[in-house]
């Protein structure tokens, strides 16, 4: 079971404060001020597909989307913004070999007020489609899924204590995790903003 | 009644009876049907029942294509005296850990999300598991409701108990009560709604091991992340568990079939009657569930604080996480605790109350983690 690998997975990796620091991707940091979006299968929370694709819509049509800049991230970055998996999480890549993973802005909507944020541990080695994490809202429990292979190299520890983030601004502040990131065919399959806002709306 | 089922929610919306009529309206699903698997455990063990439902969750077939006839999973348990807390919960914050002890009561960690619950043989608990496009928080509690109003109870003449499910979306009675509380998990493809329902449990006991008030508990302070439990004031529903679970599985029948006998199954289980490669797997959770390392072990990192007088300051604090004591900070003399020593250790009474030579104290670590 996903949840249980994870958890088996977090406890045998001792992450340690030391392995941590080794990771300082400062430079970019601030460039991928982005959320990471829980991969959770929240598809249609609580009300008719038309109704939530509505909200979905809403939501995109909005100044939150992912691809505009905030202020102060001057950096520009040079490959495609962002990416979405059928479960809602987003990639984006800080380089080629770094991806930001964070939950899309739908399902940071669907899922409620987010209570508490379960990270992978650091130098944990992931495949894609695994479990890396879940997030807490409205007494549901909802698995993260890693859309690319590689290594665990740091985690949104500000979710630690303000899992609300999420909601806030997932695609900034509310980032779930980097992880090194080796073969790019994994992003083939993934949607760009226009195909996950479709997907969103007819659910295909 | 004092009791409570408590339940964990960041906001505490006051039960609004009027929800359940507005939600009747929205929810999703209406009209869908499936084909319908009810699986009913004559087990009463917590360990059992909560692992075999994550084993069936694991079986349940993900939405295929959308033209076949999803399935959904009813699975209905009763167990024996214990108490369930959330995946994210701090057992040291939500329940009474000595009183548990105390009382032979054991703790088990849920993989759904939420607060802590009070289960007993007055309880009966339902799990629904369906494709995770049809995941609504109220569907199925509705469905519940709907049941139970079919059922006399409560010494009422002839009709139901009314209940109503309110913008928590818990189950409450007339009066506001919670007699059912729900949780949920998410996958890929999948999700299931489960929850409790009082019918006669004893409400005394539910109180006692949730939130004790015994000296120890207010000597200790517990902070970190991680889920808080709300409580919420219970009450039974007062129907024979028998006719609960008939009721149940009817409705959902009509429900959520299309009434032929090939989108309908009903199995009946329990520890002997698994096949062989079923039991591999619900043994396999068995021991998960029962492991120090899931229960206390994945607490999300937290302080432990022991104090000597109430509100005074803490004598001696625990940092710890991932079952793992990061910090010890101790105001004691080493004759009483040698606090260095314990830094690196599992946060379990046996592994450290070898640093503890004062009696006072080894006393209260073997109560309290």
């Amino acid at each position: 079971m996903s949840l249980t690998r994870s958890l088996a997975r977090s406890l045998r990796s001792s992450s340690s404060a030391a392995s941590r620091s080794t990771l300082a991707f400062s430079a970019s940091r601030s460039l991928v001020g982005r959320s990471f979006p829980r991969s959770l299968a929240i598809t249609r929370l609580g009300s008719s597909p038309a109704a939530n694709s509505g909200v979905a819509a809403r939501a995109y049509s909005s100044s939150e989307s992912p691809d505009k800049k905030k202020k102060g991230e001057k950096e520009t970055m040079k490959f495609p913004p962002f990416l979405f998996t059928p479960e809602h999480e987003w990639v984006a890549l800080e380089d080629a070999t770094i991806s930001v993973i964070g939950i899309s802005k739908y399902a940071a909507m669907a899922l409620g007020d987010v209570v508490y944020v379960e990270l992978p541990a650091v130098g944990a080695q992931v495949v894609a489609g695994d479990v890396i994490g879940a997030v807490e809202s409205v007494k549901s429990a909802s698995d993260i899924y890693t859309p690319v292979s590689g290594v665990v190299l740091e985690v949104n520890e500000a979710l630690e204590k303000n899992p609300g983030l999420v909601n806030k601004d997932c695609y900034g502040e509310g980032w779930i995790c980097r992880i090194g990131f080796k073969d790019p065919t994994e992003l083939e399959e993934l949607m760009n903003h226009e195909r996950y806002r479709s997907y969103i709306a007819t659910g295909e | 009644m004092a009791g409570s089922c408590l339940y964990l929610f960041r906001r505490g919306i006051p039960a609004d009876v009027k929800w359940t009529a507005a939600k009747r309206l929205l929810t999703t699903a209406a009209g869908r049907k499936y084909n319908l698997s009810v699986f009913i455990s004559n087990s009463k063990s917590p360990h059992f029942n909560l692992s075999f439902e994550d084993y069936l969750f694991q079986k349940y077939p993900p939405s295929s294509s959308p033209s076949s006839i999803p399935a959904k999973y009813l699975l209905l348990y009763t167990n024996t005296p214990c108490v369930i807390i959330g995946r994210n919960q701090n057992p040291h914050r939500e329940t009474a850990v000595a009183a548990l002890r105390t009382h032979g009561i054991p703790l088990v960690r849920r993989k759904s999300g939420g607060g802590a619950v009070f289960h007993d043989l007055g309880n009966v608990n339902y799990c629904v598991m369906m494709p995770n496009g049809d995941f609504d928080r109220d569907e199925h509690a509705l469905a519940i409701c709907d049941a139970v109003a079919r059922i006399g109870g409560k010494g009422e003449e002839g009709g139901g108990v009314r209940l109503e499910v309110n913008e928590r979306h818990d189950i409450v009675d007339c009066d506001g009560k919670k007699v059912s509380g729900s949780a949920y998990k998410l996958q890929r493809g999948k999700a299931y709604h489960h929850g409790t329902m009082l019918l006669n449990s004893k409400l005394h006991i539910l109180s006692e091991v949730l939130h004790s008030s015994s000296e120890y508990t207010s000597l200790q302070q517990v902070e970190g992340a991680g889920v808080q439990s709300v409580k919420s004031p219970v009450a039974n529903v007062g129907v024979e568990s028998e006719a609960f679970v008939e009721a149940v599985v009817k409705l959902f029948r009509e429900r959520y079939t299309d009434g032929g006998d090939g989108s309908f199954s009903v199995r009946f289980l329990d520890e002997k009657s698994l096949l062989p490669d079923e039991q591999d797997e619900v043994l396999k959770r068995v021991d998960e569930l029962q492991s120090w390392k899931w229960t206390f072990g994945s607490t999300p990192k937290f302080t432990h604080k022991f104090l000597l007088e109430k509100d005074g300051p803490p004598a001696l604090t625990f940092a710890v996480k991932e079952g793992t004591i990061l910090a010890v900070d101790s105001t004691l003399p080493e004759s009483e605790v040698v606090a260095d020593e314990m830094v690196g250790k599992m946060y379990r009474a046996e592994e450290i109350e070898e640093f503890v030579p004062s009696g006072y104290w080894r006393d209260r670590i073997r109560n309290s983690i």
